[in-house]
């Protein structure tokens, strides 16, 4: 999952290197978002089951 | 005035990997692999990296201060919940500190310069700033070195962590 995230952030890159503003700017909120709720459910699941 | 601007960026951008590079040497040399919160903080660091990127390839747009400022946000959230979590009397920190002190807690410092940092670039902000402009030498090797940064993240959060959930 967390992989997942920093490979996200280099598809955004990638997507600039490209010269796709939509593309990489959509997909680097939706990577901001998906992180958000990965530190959530950090706090909230993984960290008091002691995961 | 956009010639200062855009070194501004770039050079947020080179301190930045640079940040990275500092934490990735602890990893390798003080042997101090980083937890899941540590990787989120690396995300809030290269989104910061990421939205003046766009700046330099795309021409300066206050929008892409904001996605900094929203991944800036993201990072210090991350780095004063792991503060928090070490901050009680009695409680080990999770690391040797550097420098007096833990590394989430430069994170959260470094987070706040970049705020700074970008006061200042909204400060010198004009319309004409927004005008596409071909990427100078130094701009393109700050563009790959955040790219190899990136990577290399990539690579560490696979070791430590598969492709599952990070444990601890």
């Amino acid at each position: 999952m967390m992989v997942g995230l920093f490979v996200l952030f280099l598809i955004v890159q990638f997507f600039i290197f490209f010269e796709k503003w939509t593309h990489a700017v959509v997909l680097a909120v939706i990577t901001l978002a998906l992180s958000l709720a990965l530190f959530i459910h950090h706090i909230t699941v993984a960290l008091p089951l002691r995961l | 005035m956009v010639k200062l601007v855009r070194l501004l960026n770039a050079l947020h951008v080179l301190v930045l990997c640079g940040v990275m590079l500092a934490a990735f040497s602890v990893e390798f040399f003080l042997k101090e692999e980083p937890c899941p919160l540590c990787f989120l903080q690396r995300i809030g660091l290269i989104g910061i990296a990421i939205a003046l990127l766009c700046n330099l390839k795309f021409g300066v747009k206050p929008l892409h201060y904001g996605l900094g400022i929203l991944s800036g946000l993201f990072g210090a959230g991350v780095s004063l919940r792991q503060t928090e979590l070490h901050v009680c009397p009695g409680f080990p920190p999770y690391l040797n500190p550097i420098l007096g002190f833990d590394l989430y807690f430069w994170a959260f410092i470094v987070v706040v310069c970049s705020f700074l940092a970008i006061v200042l670039d909204l400060f010198l902000y004009r319309p004409e700033q927004g005008k596409k402009i071909e990427m100078n030498w130094f701009e393109k090797g700050v563009f790959w070195l955040t790219v190899l940064v990136t990577f290399a993240n990539v690579v560490a959060a696979f070791k430590i962590c598969g492709l599952g959930p990070c444990q601890g």
